[in-house]
């Protein structure tokens, strides 16, 4: 198997070599610029289904918002934001603003009614929580 | 679309009231959606339920519906001739539930995607590979396809990195794909989970499958299930129509390339009574455009004077599928298609009484049904059986050498599904039977001066019996089990036995090792799997009868999601190693002037690969992933001291790959932008070398490596509407010279230019930087009722 060797490809091996430092050098400057000061929150936002998720968690599509994800099943919603841009309130109120209680404030009555008739937590948890034993 | 689906339910009413009206007797039932809560502070999982008041419970194909109330419970009346329960809640998927006589019904509804006019939309993802699948397989789905131009499956690989498309030649414009370090062929291709493009159609089969018409691709790496059939090596494609399910009721795509491509796409969906729907799907592809930019590699100023030969053939490509879809009485299922198709291209040389000229012409026409039937008892218990009939006709002249091949397939499926024992153990069995007629007539062993050559034949008429189990294990949530095994009795060949078995072991939830291994077997057709050496003036020289080609692979894979910066990551790292018992080896290396196609023996030739993937949610609106691959695949040849290397030509031992996707905001019309890059940088292969005295390189030389990219930019006016555009090849890297031999044309000397002429030498891009533009139209959603 003496002719299995090729011969150089030094040229070709840098192109590939650059190449990878290329993308290499995307990914770090990436998480470079993402240094900023970051903090994470956890709270309960009122939910009931798949639309709910995706309504809370494109509201929370903003500029500094690094990660919001909406869990169903626990009604919580953990965010990851720079503390430049956000606090606490800021990101409830981002919740309430579409319709959403969180387990501090309370969101207002018109944009609660713009929801779709099967995401009004208030009364389908309500007609629940009365028969529990049901379930 | 309101006033047609109000049409379509006048029509039901009036059909099932004139059928049956009788009622004979109630089911009660109640809905409700699952919910796990963790136990607080206990750690354990705990089930609950939440009823679910004001779901919608009807007969499918029926007029009579009825509303849970505020528990979760429903009562409907039953009747005769209506075995399908719908129920659907809006923010919950929609389940189509079998009714076998019960007279209480629980029906959980999971937390869904469909959402009736709904304004948000889950983000999914594009390519994902399942951490639980024992197979090594990744899903494409149509929205990946649409990052492309793809405009039929031999293109839909430009943005994944385990499957490579390359040029077969640089006149038929056809493109193969690779996998693992090995030619198409050596993959099985499904469609619909039944055999695909195979035989005579293996190559240009690809092209016959429009992008627009597929709803999603399964790459599965190693050798795949034995259900399938014996004849996959390096992996299995299976590629999905849209269907009754998963079709709106009416898609159309047009396509502009800037060569004067045009393409026509339309997919509808239509129901016809209440048992049956249809997907009637049409595509037409058409450019007679005269395209000769690609030429000698000598202009200091980038632009390249054309060599006489057309870039890409003039074509005329129609395609016409329709499948049905009926929903029987009591489980019966029965999915039957019909599929037409004709290509007509023209390449070759331009200009009045051209020296070299190739047109191919195929025809095909297909019909197949996959009849199953849902055992009732306990779920996962069927019958099911699959009938596939074609006819297949390539009639093609390149230069002085004509080609005119039919093949006649049938095939049979018969399988069973259930409970081996305890739920632990599926299984899988069933019988099949495969005949395949082959008859090839042509003039491929003439020499480039004959004018009146004598004609070749190859006849073969294969029937394969067979007969295959497959058992899964899944006794731990850690491991999981595949092994099958088939025999088959091949009527030239004996008995064929194929043992495969895939595992997966979870070491974590977000990690899991995959290992597969088996054999394969296949019998070659290399007249039509190396359709590139028929453009060029070697002479075919088959030596011996060709024995099947046999082997095994074997392989393992790693898979891990994580998070990297708080966003979502996977990571895949796999090897695969392929090892042949024989092959028909295809040898251009032997002589510049013949492709040699000899039984490989007892010498060696295998395919090691390695690949790394990192794919990563890098910010809201953006999406990256990086792969590199190695393979390493070599030939024992003839020819293998001649071109001083063992390597097996056109296969990059390198290769490395990247793709960034941008995605905007939806907006509250729904509208957004979409845009992909894609980049790869292909390392140095080698190309059989040509004769000595028009190519001065060494023998073991490799060609230089290249980076092409593509770059495509979408808007979606409204869900539905959207428009395209894009440029592939944006750096326009094109193969210097891709003809050999072009400028020898010019001169007075035929017979230098007919000995010499070779436009099989393709190793990169021989279309330089193109455009294109296309839009999509969507009506209405898809019913996606079964899942």
């Amino acid at each position: 198997m003496g002719f299995l060797s090729i011969s150089p490809i030094g040229r070709s091996i840098f192109r590939g070599v650059a190449f990878c430092i290329f993308f290499i050098l995307g990914i770090a400057m990436t998480s470079v610029s993402s240094q900023a000061q970051k903090a994470e929150l956890t709270f309960g936002v009122s939910g009931l289904c798949g639309m709910c998720e995706s309504r809370i968690e494109a509201a929370f599509d903003q500029k500094g918002i690094v990660v919001a994800d909406y869990n169903l099943e626990t009604k919580q919603i953990h965010v990851v934001y720079k503390t430049k841009k956000w606090n606490k309130v800021g990101l409830h109120k981002l919740a309430t603003g579409v319709g959403h209680d969180t387990d501090e404030y309370r969101a207002s009555e018109e944009s609660y009614a713009n929801l779709h008739g099967c995401c009004k937590y208030r009364e389908h948890k309500s007609c629940i929580e009365s028969h529990p034993e049901d379930q | 679309m309101i006033r047609a689906s109000w049409l379509v339910a006048c029509l039901m009413l009036l059909v099932s009231v004139s059928i049956d009206a009788n009622a004979q007797k109630t089911l009660r039932g109640k809905v409700f959606a699952p919910v796990k809560m963790d136990g607080a502070g206990s750690g354990s999982d705990t089930e609950t339920f939440d009823a679910l008041p004001g779901a919608s419970v009807f007969w499918k194909g029926g007029e009579i519906g009825a509303v849970t109330d505020a528990y979760g419970f429903f009562q409907i009346d039953v009747r005769r001739n209506l075995d399908t329960l719908r129920v659907s809640m809006v923010g919950y998927k929609t389940v189509d539930v079998l009714y076998r006589g019960e007279s209480y019904l629980d029906v959980p509804l999971e937390q869904g995607v469909l959402l009736e006019s709904a304004d948000v939309v889950f983000e999914e993802s594009t390519q994902s590979i399942s951490l639980l699948n024992p197979l090594n397989m990744q899903q494409l789905s149509r929205k990946e396809l649409c990052k492309a131009a793809c405009c039929n499956l031999s293109e839909a690989f430009e943005t994944n990195a385990s499957v490579d498309a390359s040029f077969t030649d640089a006149v038929t414009g056809t493109r193969q794909i690779h996998m693992l370090g090995l030619a198409g062929k050596y993959t099985q291709l499904l469609v619909d989970n039944l055999p695909g493009p195979r035989g005579l159609n293996v190559v240009q089969g690809m092209s016959f499958i429009p992008g627009p018409w597929i709803e999603s691709i399964f790459i599965s790496k190693g050798v795949g299930t034995v259900a399938s059939g014996y004849e996959s090596f390096t992996g299995q494609i299976n590629v999905a129509h849209r269907n009754a399910d998963s079709a709106e009721p009416f898609h159309l795509n047009l396509f502009l390339a800037g060569t004067g491509r045009m393409e026509f796409n339309h997919v509808s969906r239509h129901q016809v009574g209440r048992r049956w729907e249809t997907v009637l799907m049409t595509h037409g592809e058409y450019g007679q455009r005269v395209n000769d930019r690609n030429g000698p590699d000598n202009d200091l100023d980038g632009k390249r004077d054309g060599d006489g030969f057309l870039d890409t053939p003039l074509k005329k490509d129609g395609v016409v599928r329709n499948e049905w879809r009926f929903i029987g009485d009591r489980g019966l299922r029965a999915d039957i298609a019909f599929v037409g198709a004709e290509m007509v291209r023209e390449g070759g040389m331009t200009g009045e009484n051209p020296l070299w000229t190739a047109s191919t012409n195929i025809r095909r026409a297909e019909a197949n049904a996959k009849i199953g039937y849902v055992l009732p008892g306990k779920e996962g218990r069927s019958w099911g059986s699959q009938w596939t009939a074609s006819n297949h006709r390539h009639i093609q002249r390149f230069g002085n050498r004509d080609y005119d091949g039919e093949q006649k397939t049938f095939r049979a499926n018969v399988l069973r599904s259930g409970f081996l024992g305890s739920d632990d153990v599926e299984f899988s069995a069933g019988v099949s039977y495969l005949y395949d007629d082959f008859l090839e007539r042509g003039t491929w062993g003439a020499t480039p001066m004959e004018s009146s050559p004598s004609s070749d034949t190859l006849m073969r008429t294969e029937h394969v019996p067979g007969a295959f189990l497959e058992t899964t294990w899944k006794g731990n949530d850690r491991g999981m089990v595949v092994a099958g095994l088939r025999v088959d009795h091949h009527n030239l060949w004996g008995t064929i036995f194929t043992p495969r078995i895939h595992a997966r072991w979870s070491a974590t939830e977000q990690t899991s090792l995959k290992l597969v291994a088996g054999t394969g077997f296949r019998t070659p057709n290399v007249l039509m799997e190396e359709l590139g050496a028929w453009a060029s003036n070697r002479t075919w020289i088959l030596d011996g009868p060709l024995e099947p080609e046999q082997g095994w692979n074997a392989g393992v894979n790693v898979t891990s999601k994580f998070k990297l910066f708080y966003r979502d990551a996977d990571f895949a790292l796999d090897g695969y190693w392929t090892e042949f018992q024989n092959r028909a080896v295809v040898d251009f290396d032997a002589d510049a002037h013949e492709v040699r196609v000899y039984n490989l023996g007892n010498r060696e030739a295998r395919s090691i690969t390695a690949q790394a993937e990192l794919g990563w949610s890098v910010h809201r609106r953006w999406d990256m992933r990086l792969a590199y691959r190695f393979v390493h695949a070599v030939t024992e040849r003839d020819g293998a001291e001649a071109a001083g290397t063992m390597l097996d030509p056109y296969v990059p031992r390198h290769r490395a790959f990247s793709q960034w996707s941008y995605s905007s905001k939806v907006n509250d019309r729904g509208a957004n932008w979409t845009g992909d890059v894609t980049l790869q940088w292909v390392g140095p292969q080698r190309i059989p070398r040509p004769d000595v005295l028009l190519d001065s390189r060494p023998q073991s030389v490799l060609e230089d490596d290249f980076v092409v990219v593509n770059a495509q930019v979408s808007r979606v006016f409204s869900p539905g509407i959207d428009l395209y555009l894009g440029v592939e090849n944006v750096l326009n890297f094109r193969q210097g010279n891709p003809i050999l031999g072009w400028d020898l044309a010019n001169t007075s000397d035929v017979s230098t230019f007919q000995e010499n002429f070779d436009a099989s030498l393709v190793y990169g891009p021989i279309l330089g930087r193109m455009a294109y533009i296309g839009g999509r139209w969507t009506l209405g959603k898809a019913d996606k009722g079964f899942r």
